[in-house]
């Protein structure tokens, strides 16, 4: 077999590392296709784990280059003994051993560092790495003795920042870095420059913000937009940190043309921006924002999908009428919820698919409403849904005959519904893809429903029946990785 | 039916079988789909040197069965193993014996059919899942060629990959 076609076998197949281990034992052409494949992608928790990888790759007879075939690398420092942390000597060595890395991802742990992360020397990988990931990453106000005995004081050194300077790392994630000084972050994203095409920052105020004040997250902000001009992707979460205020968000959205996913936590008049950006196609709004700044939101050809975490207010959706290209939809936390509402939803010429979460005051006529939206084939409801009946239920299950099938329907509370929902689902929606509800109330099926007999659905009916706890149907079957629902749902069990 | 749906071309095996093959057929295979391209219309057989004519029929066999189907876009592993789905047509059209299911790969390798090249290599693929060293040699008659203290170094290296 030419290589090309082995490698092919490796890429369509799911294969587990014993399977790739196994196929590598077989003889020595399978070894140089399987070996690379089972060392892409190394993960570390365990001290020891690490000292095998490392007695591996610098073994005397050498079989294999196993540190060249390593692309990614994930290390977590955990709580364990003996501990595996992170140190220069450990750097060095993945430096030295693995020319081809290029993702690094570094969980510190959540214990205090005393600033030890900055200087680790990040800066040797910056010739291979595209995307750097850190959890915990520190460099904060706090002086380490080993910083007060230095000569060279003040220290001003950071890890992160030299990293970046390579200009190749087009991807950076940050999860609650403890980085209580505001001019590091000009530094980085200077560092950064145009290189930098993705990046998701998650803070927490306490750990930016050294004095128990507010943070100023726009201060972030300003220096991405400054800096980075060919940003693709910005997730933006400073927990309990100020929202990004309006000034900074334009800027943002002017200084980066090639932004086309954008998540941030912003004020709510940051809406009425946001179409000063003609790239975006994806925006998360994960803050509250207002039915009044919805309604000032300008038309924006590009935007496809738009997820609103909250709405604080009254909201008549009318804005959607500005955004004719939509095709998602998700909004969560709404509780003036009207008729209106819905209507102009399902007015929206390409909406295809509508996430509703936490939500109360959806009712039965809502349900039929959206069930006669011609473009509308998934559909989701994560909340308790107090309002509907077991007839609201039908209604979605019924779509009138111009409409076109259920592709994805995902409901968490189906406590009114029964078999003839089931029923009419699996008779008229041949598309279906995926049908999840929880919450299903064991008192509205009987022990000898055909529903349970169903040709589709009979594998999810066992295992709904057998293994869940909470109600849950899933089609297709979840088979395997279940085993933690305990008890049976209904007390019916079927062998 | 339009006019273009009926052009036809000829395709010659490599033991000179040849095959008059609708042009809609023939151009699953990007390398002929180019080739139609590049020279036009042509009276002359294209001659296909490293696929037989029992080979060949049951590639046709399979372009038949998917000439309407969306060429399929440059995907990465990741999106090629989810899309791999093997259904019940193509299932029972792999099955067949060892060397010809090669041969098929072989064959849609050379030809550039994607989608029969994945799901060749995932039925491959599905053969080697879950067994032992051993057992994968006899399954497709694989000689050992490491001696006994290559074999014990590679699995004492590896013996992580035994956990997960």
């Amino acid at each position: 077999m030419p290589q090309e076609v082995l490698l092919s076998i490796i890429a369509v197949a799911k294969f587990e590392n014993k399977d790739l281990l196994h196929l590598s034992l077989s003889c020595r052409e399978w070894a140089l296709i399987a070996l690379p494949a089972l060392w892409k992608e190394r993960d570390f928790k365990r001290r020891s784990d690490f000292d095998k990888f490392k007695q591996a790759i610098l073994s005397s007879k050498i079989l294999y280059p196993y540190g060249e075939y390593v692309q990614r690398l994930q290390i977590a420092e955990l709580e364990l003994e003996p501990p595996l942390l992170f140190d220069v000597e450990m750097i060095h060595f993945i430096a030295d051993q693995c020319p081809n890395l290029n993702i690094l991802d570094l969980r510190f742990s959540s214990k205090p560092h005393a600033n030890k992360t900055r200087h680790l020397p990040l800066h040797l990988l910056s010739d291979r790495l595209t995307t750097l990931k850190m959890m915990a990453y520190e460099n904060n106000d706090t002086e380490t003795d080993e910083e007060k005995e230095s000569d060279n004081k003040p220290n001003n050194s950071d890890a992160l920042c030299e990293c970046v300077k390579s200009l190749r790392i087009r991807d950076v994630s940050l999860t609650h870095p403890r980085i209580t000084k505001p001019e590091l972050w000009d530094v980085f994203a200077r560092n950064s420059g145009e290189s930098l095409e993705h990046i998701k920052l998650f803070l927490r105020n306490e750990e930016v913000e050294s004095n128990g004040r507010v943070f100023n997250s726009s201060i972030i902000v300003e220096a991405i937009a400054k800096y980075c001009s060919n940003l693709r992707t910005f997730v933006f979460e400073p927990h309990n940190c100020a929202r990004v205020s309006m000034a900074a968000l334009l800027n943002l959205l002017t200084n980066c043309p090639k932004l086309t996913s954008l998540h941030i936590n912003i004020t709510s008049d940051g809406v009425t921006i946001l179409h000063n950006s003609t790239s975006l196609v994806k925006v998360h709004i994960s803050s509250p924002v207002e039915g009044k700044d919805l309604s000032q939101i300008s038309r924006m050809e590009s935007l496809c999908h738009l997820e609103l975490s909250t709405i604080a207010d009254g909201c008549d959706f009318k804005f959607l009428n500005q955004l004719p290209n939509l095709t998602y939809l998700e909004f969560g936390e709404f509780r003036q919820l009207t008729d209106d509402s819905i209507s102009n939803i399902i007015s929206h010429p390409r909406i295809s698919e509508l996430r509703i979460a936490k939500v109360p005051q959806v009712t039965d006529k809502h349900l039929l409403m959206l069930a006669s939206m011609p473009t509308l084939v998934k559909l989701s409801f994560d909340q308790d849904i107090e309002h509907v009946t077991r007839e609201g239920w039908l209604a979605l299950a019924k779509r009138p005959p111009d409409c076109p099938s259920w592709l994805v329907l995902d409901i968490s509370d189906g406590r009114l519904m029964d078999s003839e929902f089931f029923e009419l689902i699996e008779k008229g929606h041949p598309q279906l893809r995926s049908l999840s509800v929880k919450k299903l109330d064991r008192n509205l099926f009987n022990d000898d429903d055909k529903t349970f007999d169903s040709p589709k659905f009979k594998e999810s009916w066992t295992e709904c029946r057998n293994i869940t706890t909470s109600g849950g149907f899933w089609w297709p079957p979840k088979k395997s990785g279940r085993s933690a629902h305990k008890s049976k749902l209904f007390g019916i069990g079927i062998s | 039916m339009s006019a273009s749906e009926a052009k036809k071309i000829t395709l010659k095996s490599c033991d000179d079988i040849e095959f008059k093959v609708d042009i809609r057929v023939a151009s699953r295979s990007i390398l002929l789909k180019n080739m139609i391209e590049d020279v036009g219309e042509t009276d002359q057989s294209i001659p296909l040197p490293n696929v037989n004519e029992r080979v060949l029929k049951k590639v046709l066999e399979w372009c038949e069965h998917h000439k309407d189907d969306p060429q399929p876009a440059i995907e990465d592993s990741d999106t090629r193993r989810r899309n791999t789905e093997i259904d019940d047509w193509n299932k029972k059209f792999l099955e067949v014996e060892q060397d010809m299911l090669f041969e098929i790969i072989l064959a849609a390798n050379y030809l550039d059919i994607k989608q029969l090249l994945d799901i060749g290599c995932k039925t491959v693929a599905n053969m080697i899942k879950g067994k032992t060293p051993e057992q994968i040699r006899e399954t497709f008659n694989i000689q050992n060629d490491f001696t006994p203290e290559e074999e014990e170094q590679i699995r004492k290296e590896n013996e992580w990959a035994e956990d997960r």
